[in-house]
């Protein structure tokens, strides 16, 4: 994934009020560990208002007539995790809007950090770590052991 | 940068972490991103993909990853 890519569609997104949390992969590197990572993971607020922002955000950047196909109904009902690929499909942006029952946009604790320059809503470390420590993907639970250490978290 | 030797895995330094205020943090990311794209040079199929959980997400990555690396292009 490229750096100025990901920055690009977070600065698109603050320009048009998106209302949305960075999770995964690209958020452990927002907290200070690099590592390779090829989806940017956000939890976006599924309600038709912030949708249709998030569409005018993608379209300044990729002019993509797909993005249209993105809708507040998908993700608030049986599609709450839509991956977009842009056309050179260089990498994927994971659109989600709860995970199982567990986690929706609402419950997701972030922070404001700035990304060069750029003002990011980042899940928590300790938000990351509870999202990631049941999970089955082995590298969610590397994360969250290295989370666990470095934020020196507790189980809940 | 020197050769290291180590006997088994667990002797590695573990990742480094840095402070998020740390310029040499948006380095290393630059640097290693650019480096994860030039040995893994994928292509996903462009478009909206929609799936009823994380888990069928999952799956879907899993599927253009093996196929990406049937078709020798990872």
């Amino acid at each position: 994934m490229d750096t100025q890519r990901v920055l690009a569609v977070l600065r698109a997104l603050e320009l048009e009020g998106v209302r949305y949390k960075v999770v995964g992969g690209v958020a452990i590197n927002f907290h200070g560990l690099a590592r390779a990572t090829e989806d940017l993971d956000l939890f976006v607020a599924p309600d038709p208002a912030n949708v249709a922002r998030l569409k005018v955000a993608l379209r300044s950047i990729f002019n993509d007539p797909r993005i249209d196909e993105i809708s507040s109904e998908d993700l608030s009902g049986p599609y709450p995790a839509i991956q977009y690929v842009p056309p050179d499909g260089t990498f994927s942006i994971d659109l989600l809007a709860r995970l199982g029952e567990a986690f929706r946009y609402d419950d997701i604790e972030a922070e404001e950090r700035s990304i060069q320059g750029v003002r990011v809503a980042v899940a928590t470390p300790r938000m990351l770590y509870r999202m990631k420590k049941d999970t089955i993907r082995l590298q969610d639970r590397a994360d969250a052991e290295r989370l666990k250490e470095r934020f020196n978290l507790e189980e809940d | 940068m020197p050769l290291r030797k180590f006997h088994s895995v667990e002797e590695m330094p573990g990742p480094t972490w840095h402070d998020p205020s740390d310029p040499e943090l948006w380095r290393r990311i630059t640097d290693l991103w650019a480096f994860s794209d030039r040995l893994c040079c994928r292509r996903l199929p462009p478009g909206v993909h929609r799936n009823r959980s994380m888990e069928e997400l999952n799956r879907r990555r899993a599927a253009w990853e093996a196929a990406a690396v049937r078709s020798g292009r990872n």
